[in-house]
């Protein structure tokens, strides 16, 4: 009989454009793993893109020289939680920048799209931010099928 | 790491149309690459882009967000943006977010340079 057991590690890297194509990365190889359906698989990728992007964009002054970003990984059989962390004070990826396409499309400031894809692509979305705690995005995503649990998870 | 290349592919001169190649990451670290050059061929006064995403693996919001600040900057000057032949993964995201409703996407270069001729 196959152990089935939680799966969870951190990311922690620099706050830094550089580091998005890595996270993705192991984002999505980790998902993969859990079972998730490609759609769902686009849209785990997109969302965790976006919340470390804010951070990156938004987290830190310019000229702060340490700027972490953490990533947390937690998986049960049938969800997944992804908690994106920054140390900063910056007050971003609060949601509701826009509420749909066409409002995005219709602005001439093209932003907020962000916030919209994490709370479209993921089945629950929570931001918390506790003063000189820095922001909490955490995001969570329900296996479609729950034939797909945790087999071979390490 | 920083995987993304942007290059003209074709010029068709008596038409006015660029057609721009995109392969790699269209995302936040590279997207400062996708408005250098779109700047710069505005900036030669081309009004019409044909971006060809073949070989366009990934796209985020930035990335999404610079193809709807360069169409409308073309239309402003009279020009227009065709998405030629996105990658599968690059319409799903595109299609799930309801931007294949507000973008020209085509599937031929031909068909592509037809728009600019209707």
């Amino acid at each position: 009989m196959t152990e089935r057991r939680p799966l969870a590690f951190e990311l922690s890297c620099p706050a830094d454009k550089s580091v998005l194509c890595w996270v993705r990365g192991v984002v999505v190889q980790s998902a993969s793993e859990l079972g998730f359906s490609e759609e769902d698989l686009h849209k785990i990728e997109l969302s965790v893109d976006e919340a470390c992007a804010n951070v990156i964009e938004h987290a830190y002054p310019k000229d702060q020289d340490a700027r972490p970003l953490i990533i947390r990984f937690e998986a049960e059989p049938g969800v997944m939680r992804i908690t994106v962390i920054d140390r900063g004070v910056g007050d971003h990826g609060r949601p509701g920048a826009v509420k749909s396409v066409e409002e995005y499309v219709n602005v001439q400031r093209h932003r907020g799209l962000g916030t919209f894809i994490m709370q479209r692509f993921m089945d629950e979305v929570e931001f918390s931010q506790e003063p000189g705690e820095g922001t909490r995005v955490r995001m969570t995503k329900f296996l479609a099928t729950p034939s797909a649990q945790l087999e071979g998870a390490p | 790491m920083k995987t993304f290349e942007v290059e003209n592919r074709a010029l068709d001169s008596a038409a006015g149309v660029v057609v721009v190649g995109l392969s790699g990451y269209l995302d936040a670290h590279t997207v400062a690459d996708f408005d250098k050059h779109t700047d710069d061929l505005l900036g030669a006064g081309t009004n019409k882009i044909v971006l060809d995403l073949q070989g366009l693996s990934y796209i985020s919001s930035a990335g999404i967000g610079a193809l709807m600040g360069l169409s409308q900057r073309l239309k402003k000057h009279g020009g227009d943006l065709v998405l030629l032949q996105p990658t599968a993964k690059v319409y799903k995201i595109l299609d799930l977010l309801g931007f294949t409703r507000i973008f020209h996407l085509c599937t031929s270069e031909d068909e592509a340079r037809a728009v600019f001729q209707s």
